[in-house]
C-alpha cells in the first residue's frame, strides 16, 4: 500500500493562501525560504504573486483628473428625466468633486485633541505618583545590579561599571 | 414627466430655489448619486484606466437604476450600484480588449501596441496596469467580481461578501483562486523574468 508522501511546493501553496494579509509564523517562514531557495517553480510562482500584488497597488495609486466626477455625474445626469435633471441636488452634483476621507479632513483637529489627551494622561500619571514609583522601581534595580556585580566582579569593578 | 402632472399626482417634492418639482419616487438616484458617486467612480477609473470609458460606464449605470421595473428602488442600492457598475466596466474591458485582438489580426505582422519606449527604466507601470486589466477581463464572472470589489474598490471581505450576496469565507477562497490565475497569466505574458 502507497504511503501519501508530503510535498513541500503543495505545502506552500496551500499555507501561502492562508497568509494573505497576515503575519509569517517564524517556522514556516524558515520553511518558505529553505524551500523558495532550492525550488526554482514556487520561486517563480512567488514572483508572480508579488508581480499581481504589485499591479493592484500601481492600478490603485493612479491619479485622475480632478473634474472626473463632475463630468461623470454630468453625463449620468444628462439621461434622467428633466424634473431630475434640474433640480437643486443635480446642480450640485455637476459641480462636486472628489474630497478627502474624514479622517484626513479632521486630522489637525484630531492631532489637536490627542496632544490634549496625552497631557492629561502625563498629568495624571504625575498627580498619582506613577512617575515616582517608576524611579523607585529604577533605584532598586541599579542596586540588585551593583549587588550583583560587586558579589561576581569585586566592589572597585563594580563601583566602575555603574559609573560609566 | 410635465410639472403639473406630477404635482397632481401628489408625488412632488418641491426644491424651491429653482422652482422645478422633482418626483419623490426618484429623488434617491440623486441621493445615491452624492452617496456613492465618489466611490463608483474611483472603481471605474481603477478598472478601465480612460477618462471617457469612465464617464460611459457611470452613465449607463445610473440609466440602469433609473429604469427600473415600475421604477421601484433596490433594498440595498449600493450592493446594486457596485454590482451594476462592476458588470459594465468588466463588459466594457472585454469589448475592449476584443476590438483589439481583432484589430491586431487585421495588421499583418503588427508589433505590441504599447510604446514602451519612454519607459527605460526596469518597471513599466503602465503595461503592467494594462496587463492587469485584461488578465480581470479574462476571469470567470464570479472570480473577476471578487478581484474588481476587494482589490481594486477595496471593500472588505464582508463587504464584497454582502455586495455579491455570498460568505465572506467563500469571497477569501474565490480571491485566493483568482490571484493564483492572475499570476499565471501575468507570468506567462511577461516575455522577460520578472526579477525583484
Amino acid at each position: 500500500m502507497k504511503t501519501k508522501q508530503s510535498n513541500p511546493c503543495r505545502t506552500v501553496r496551500e499555507k501561502w493562501s492562508n497568509l494573505a494579509g497576515s503575519t509569517l509564523n517564524r517556522a514556516f517562514g524558515s520553511f518558505l525560504r529553505k524551500h523558495i531557495e532550492h525550488c526554482p517553480r514556487c520561486n517563480r510562482r512567488l514572483l508572480n504573486l508579488h508581480r499581481v500584488e504589485w499591479a493592484i497597488l500601481l492600478t490603485r495609486s493612479q491619479p485622475h483628473s480632478l473634474d472626473l466626477l463632475s463630468r461623470a455625474n454630468t453625463a449620468a445626469l444628462n439621461m434622467l428625466k428633466h424634473s431630475l435633471r434640474f433640480a437643486p441636488k443635480a446642480e450640485r452634483l455637476r459641480e462636486a468633486k472628489p474630497e478627502p476621507g474624514w479622517i484626513i479632513r479632521h486630522n489637525p483637529a484630531l492631532e489637536k485633541v490627542f496632544n490634549a489627551a496625552a497631557c492629561l494622561l502625563l498629568l495624571t500619571l504625575i498627580k498619582c505618583g506613577t512617575t515616582s514609583f517608576l524611579n523607585d522601581v529604577r533605584q532598586d534595580g541599579t542596586k540588585v545590579m551593583y549587588n550583583y556585580y560587586a558579589k561576581n566582579l569585586g566592589q572597585d569593578m563594580a563601583n566602575e561599571l555603574m559609573e560609566s | 414627466m410635465s410639472q403639473s402632472r406630477a404635482i397632481t399626482a401628489g408625488l412632488t417634492l418641491d426644491f424651491g430655489l429653482a422652482g422645478v418639482a422633482v418626483e419623490k419616487s426618484q429623488v434617491w438616484i440623486l441621493v445615491a448619486m452624492k452617496d456613492y458617486g465618489p466611490g463608483l467612480v474611483h472603481l471605474l477609473w481603477r478598472i478601465l484606466g480612460k477618462e471617457d470609458d469612465v464617464c460611459d460606464a457611470y452613465q449607463e449605470t445610473f440609466l440602469r437604476i433609473a429604469h427600473l421595473p415600475d421604477q421601484q428602488k433596490p433594498d440595498n442600492v449600493r450592493a446594486y450600484l457596485y454590482r451594476t457598475t462592476t458588470n459594465i466596466a468588466l463588459s466594457i474591458l472585454r469589448q475592449r480588449r476584443m476590438q483589439h485582438k481583432v484589430l491586431s489580426r487585421l495588421v499583418v505582422g503588427a508589433q505590441p501596441t504599447e510604446d514602451r519606449s519612454d519607459f527605460s527604466n526596469e518597471l513599466d507601470t503602465r503595461g503592467l496596469r494594462e496587463e492587469l486589466r485584461d488578465a480581470v477581463a479574462r476571469l470567470p464572472e464570479y472570480l473577476s467580481d471578487v478581484v474588481v470589489l476587494h482589490d481594486l474598490a477595496e471593500l472588505s471581505y464582508v463587504e464584497a461578501a454582502r455586495i455579491l450576496g455570498i460568505r465572506a469565507a467563500t469571497v477569501r477562497v474565490y480571491r485566493h483562486r483568482a490571484l493564483t490565475l492572475l499570476a499565471s497569466r501575468l507570468g506567462r505574458n511577461d516575455v522577460n523574468e520578472v526579477r525583484i
